[in-house]
């Protein structure tokens, strides 16, 4: 009986072979396919997440024994504190690590497309201060055509009890997304 | 027919290329409707545990801010009810048409333990800014990271707020300059995550007011003005305290005296004892 069917075996083996063969040829296709449409970005980009350590820092830092916070409530119940929360807050933002200009199209001979965007490029800190949802200071000003990155948030209370709301973010003009990344 | 029939090892090979789309298609199937679920980047879980974090830092840092503010406004408070909390049980002057303000009367008021007094006072504004906390959380943007919106997300900044707004002060010790302030476990649940949260254990400091300035005026009031004529009362208490006001309406003095920024404001009854002072 074993003997029969050893005989018929090479009958249908080929064919056999050969569907398994397309239909495995078939599968890796479209698995090959799936797999390529997956998440495109497998690991997050820095960007994505903003944390708010610079804008906690800010507050934090002591000038003439009281913080930042506590010149902002000073400032919000005495007009004039706010000239010196002001120059405070511009020498601060200064130090912040920013985008400068990459190229200098004055010493390159010809004006290739990268470097006039680089040559274009410019960023700026900003911090504003909200209170009670009315801006009560802006500091920096926003270079043309910028767009917003690295935004960070914070709220502190005053000593009238009303809520001041801190927001920090980094403006910058033809800044890409790694240069971003770079920063954060 | 009748070789397979009899022989049924050679049904394995065909049947086993038959079984294997299917088993291949189920494959496929699972791995998309995983694909489609899968809201997680390498590093997105990391992010949200760190995004709770984040808002542990801000929360710490209005705790810090509240707690300095809750000293200054408590130090107001009490200056304005002669050294005693605001929901104190002494009685108060009448207002009248010369004077309009209100004054602690000392006399009727229980032993001046002014540390005890702060700590009330300060207890009492500090909630009051923990209730107005409001929580800048924003949530994940799924739509940016994962290029999909998701459905059922919560609003993390309202069980922020909530929780915070329901803190407790605990417990004010004192070591040596300073008041050590434990606030109640805050909970900040993790984003999208089933029982994951961060127990905040909030603390704070603040430095110990100096009463230096009471201590005097409670010795002066007690030694120079109890029993004593207005005018010599006044002189003592001028000379002490330059830039005092003294008013003598009816059987009652009133006294503004300037400390630091503030004006200490209570009135006395020159015939009755005042209460004794507690260090």
């Amino acid at each position: 009986m074993n003997k029969k069917a050893d005989a018929a075996l090479p009958l249908y083996l080929g064919p056999t072979l050969a569907a398994l063969v397309i239909v495995l040829f078939i599968f890796s296709i479209i698995f090959f396919v799936v797999g390529i449409k997956q998440n495109p970005d497998l690991v997050i980009k820095p960007a994505a997440y903003q944390d708010s350590h610079n804008i906690i820092t800010i507050l934090k830092i002591q000038k003439n024994n009281s913080t930042i916070a506590e010149l902002i409530s000073l400032a919000a119940e005495d007009k004039n504190y706010k000239n010196e929360l002001s120059s405070e807050l511009v020498a601060i933002l200064q130090k912040l690590p920013k985008q400068k200009p990459q190229e200098d199209l004055a010493k390159s001979r010809f004006a290739v497309p990268s470097e006039v965007k680089g040559s274009l490029q410019s960023s700026e800190w900003i911090l504003e201060i909200f209170i009670e949802n009315e801006l009560f200071m802006k500091v920096g000003e926003k270079p043309f055509g910028s767009s917003e990155y690295l935004g960070q948030s914070v709220v502190i209370p005053l000593e009238n009890k009303k809520l001041a709301e801190i927001k920090l973010f980094l403006a910058c003009t033809l800044c890409s997304e790694g240069e971003i990344n770079a920063i954060a | 027919m009748l070789l397979l029939d009899k022989n049924k090892k050679g049904l394995y090979l065909p049947l086993f290329v038959m079984i294997v789309p299917v088993i291949l298609a189920a494959l496929l199937g699972v791995m998309i409707s995983a694909e489609n679920d899968k809201e997680d980047f390498v590093g997105f879980r990391a992010v949200k545990i760190l995004k709770a974090v984040d808002e542990s830092g801000k929360i710490n840092l209005y705790i810090d801010v509240a707690a300095e503010h809750s000293k200054a406004n408590a130090l107001k408070n009490m200056a304005v009810n002669g050294g005693y909390n605001s929901k104190n049980r002494c009685e108060k002057t009448a207002r009248t048409l010369v004077d309009n303000e209100q004054y602690v009367i000392w006399n009727t008021c229980p032993v001046l333990n002014l540390e005890k007094e702060f700590e009330t006072e300060f207890k009492q504004e500090l909630k009051s800014l923990l209730q107005i906390y409001k929580s800048l959380y924003k949530t994940a943007d799924y739509e940016k990271i994962l290029g999909r919106s998701s459905q059922n997300r919560q609003d993390y900044a309202v069980f922020y707020t909530g929780n915070v707004r329901n803190a407790s002060i605990l417990s004010i010790e004192r070591k040596q300059s300073e008041f050590m302030i434990t606030i109640s476990d805050i909970a900040l649940p993790v984003e999208e995550t089933a029982d994951s949260a961060i127990i905040l254990q909030p603390k704070t400091k603040i430095q110990i007011p100096d009463f230096f300035l009471y201590r005097k005026l409670h010795k002066t009031i007690s030694e120079r003005c109890i029993n004593r004529e207005f005018n010599d009362c006044s002189a003592e208490i001028t000379s002490n305290f330059p830039g005092s006001e003294i008013l003598h309406e009816d059987n009652i003095y009133k006294f503004k005296i300037p400390a630091e920024g503030l004006t200490i404001k209570f009135a006395l009854m020159p015939e009755s004892q005042i209460p004794s002072y507690q260090n």
